[in-house]
């Protein structure tokens, strides 16, 4: 039974939830400020430069062809969606040993540093993207999105996502340490077949149901449809609901395999 | 009170398994303080980090109703990077309840006691091992704990801290209890009532400091045999 006692503990226990995560993004932005140039700005430079470096190449390589979306706003829908995904993987699997010594104040438990992580992360590079996005305006002068809302549904499922599987990763990386070593592998071929280069319809018809499990090539299609109704979308291999589906599970996975471990984590 | 029943710790290395001490049971009253005598190696700092929770037993439970400090003392959790002002934010920020009043106050304190003048902003990593105990136990003292963990706070720093210090303790002892490691064994009879020993892996409780200190020194005549019995 729920009686008033547990339920103050409850809400006591998110009060401090909430305190711990505040403290560790506060921590976690000081941090990258200190070990930049320029402040707060300097935080942004280096993801921007590196989208910018990138955008660059592939854009001169690849040129308009038809796909019907601004070729920047088509490279940078997959290398911002795929540099957020791959940030907080590897920080996940590497959670444990860069915070081991915040487990020295009690109220601080490992999924909070993956949580401050992801809201650190997804804001910073949302930032980017937007940076991005009005740079194309302020050079082709139209409107940019065709749908938001969509943007904003695709971006959040797939932070969602992101966020279960650092969780997953930061138990399974304790457990066993090679993880952390075959991650590279995993991430560069990752690279190739999740449509960060390549539209989903562009590749050839018996790849693409396969290729459509995944869902990064979701979130990244869906972000390229919601600027543009020209960059078309198969509804049956494409879906804002799937992409929910499959976020939602992984989370309840990814904190049911938590639950299961937080005092193994917690022993030193 | 802490109540401590059957605590059993070991560590895995390689394989192989090591244990630190084994079916632990004893009970803190409350109002008494007590030291911790061991040699070198022994479990000590094990026992305290379990006792404050950031460790976990094999097996065993440790019961009890009060508030205890993280060990006061080990530098832990500050980012080098970071200046001591911003650490102690930070760590205020977890305990403060998001106070902005509270936080501030937790500041000043800190930085008073510290007296590092405009080192206070410097990167924590620039420290030398005496500032860097006098930030880390002002931070400690900042916050009030039933039970504070005390390992080898004074080792590191000046006359002036450790007298400062030793007042500082005398202060919280009015309210607060003390679980006390420190190799000085002159220090601990400030604070202490009673000893527990622990040797090969068993706990001997003194109910006389001096005996217990008494005792320790002669087993330190012998080396070790990291033997648990």
């Amino acid at each position: 039974m729920l009686n008033k006692r547990r339920l103050d503990e409850i809400i006591e226990g998110f009060i401090i939830q909430r305190n711990v995560i505040s403290a560790l993004v506060y921590r976690e932005l000081k941090t990258r400020v200190s070990q930049v140039k320029f402040g707060i700005l300097g935080v942004f430079f280096g993801p921007l430069g590196v989208m910018l470096i990138f955008l660059l190449i592939f854009s001169i390589f690849k040129g308009d062809r038809g796909v019907g979306l601004n070729i920047f706003l088509f490279l940078a829908s997959g290398i911002v969606m795929f540099t957020f995904f791959q940030d907080l993987a590897v920080r996940g699997a590497n959670a444990m040993q860069a915070n081991e010594a915040l487990f020295f104040y009690r109220p601080v438990k490992p999924i909070d540093t993956i949580i401050a992580r992801t809201i650190v992360e997804s804001l910073l590079y949302l930032i980017v993207f937007f940076v991005i996005i009005l740079g194309v305006f302020l050079y082709k002068e139209e409107i940019i999105f065709y749908d938001f809302p969509l943007f904003v549904s695709a971006y959040l499922a797939f932070t969602i996502f992101c966020f279960s599987l650092g969780l997953v990763l930061m138990v399974a990386a304790h457990f066993y340490n090679w993880i952390l070593q075959i991650i590279p592998l995993f991430i560069r071929p990752l690279w190739l077949i999740s449509g960060v280069f390549v539209g989903l319809r562009q590749l050839p018809q018996w790849v693409r149901p396969y290729a459509s499990w995944n869902p990064l090539v979701q979130c990244i299609e869906l972000i390229r449809h919601s600027f543009s109704i020209n960059y078309i979308i198969e509804p049956t291999e494409v879906s804002i609901i799937y992409l929910w589906q499959f976020s939602l599970i992984s989370l309840f996975i990814s904190l049911w395999i938590y639950q299961n471990n937080e005092l193994v984590l917690l022993k030193r | 009170m802490i109540e401590v029943k059957g605590l059993t710790k070991s560590y895995l290395h390689k394989g192989k398994k090591s244990t630190v001490f084994k079916d632990l049971n004893f009970k803190i009253n409350t109002g008494e303080s007590v030291a911790l005598l061991g040699r070198n190696g022994a479990g000590k700092s094990t026992l305290l980090q379990i006792l404050g929770g950031i460790d976990q037993p094999d097996r065993g439970s440790i019961k009890t109703n009060k508030s205890i400090s993280w060990p006061v003392g080990l530098v832990g959790g500050f980012q080098g990077s970071l200046s001591a002002r911003e650490n102690v934010t930070f760590v205020s920020k977890i305990y403060a309840s998001n106070n902005k009043e509270i936080i501030e106050q937790k500041i000043r304190y800190v930085e008073e006691f510290a007296e590092l003048g405009k080192y206070f902003d410097r990167p924590f990593k620039t420290y030398s091992s005496g500032m860097r105990s006098r930030v880390t136990f002002g931070l400690s003292m900042a916050f009030d704990f039933d039970i504070y963990l005390i390992d080898e706070v004074t080792s590191a720093g000046d006359e002036r801290f450790r007298k400062r210090s030793r007042q500082i303790l005398e202060k919280k002892h009015e309210n607060s209890d003390f679980v006390m490691v420190d190799h000085n064994l002159w220090g601990l009879k400030f604070h202490c009532d009673r000893a527990l020993l622990l040797h090969n892996g068993r706990i001997i409780e003194f109910d006389n400091l001096e005996e217990g200190i008494k005792i320790h020194k002669k087993l330190l005549e012998k080396p070790a045999n990291h033997e648990i019995v």
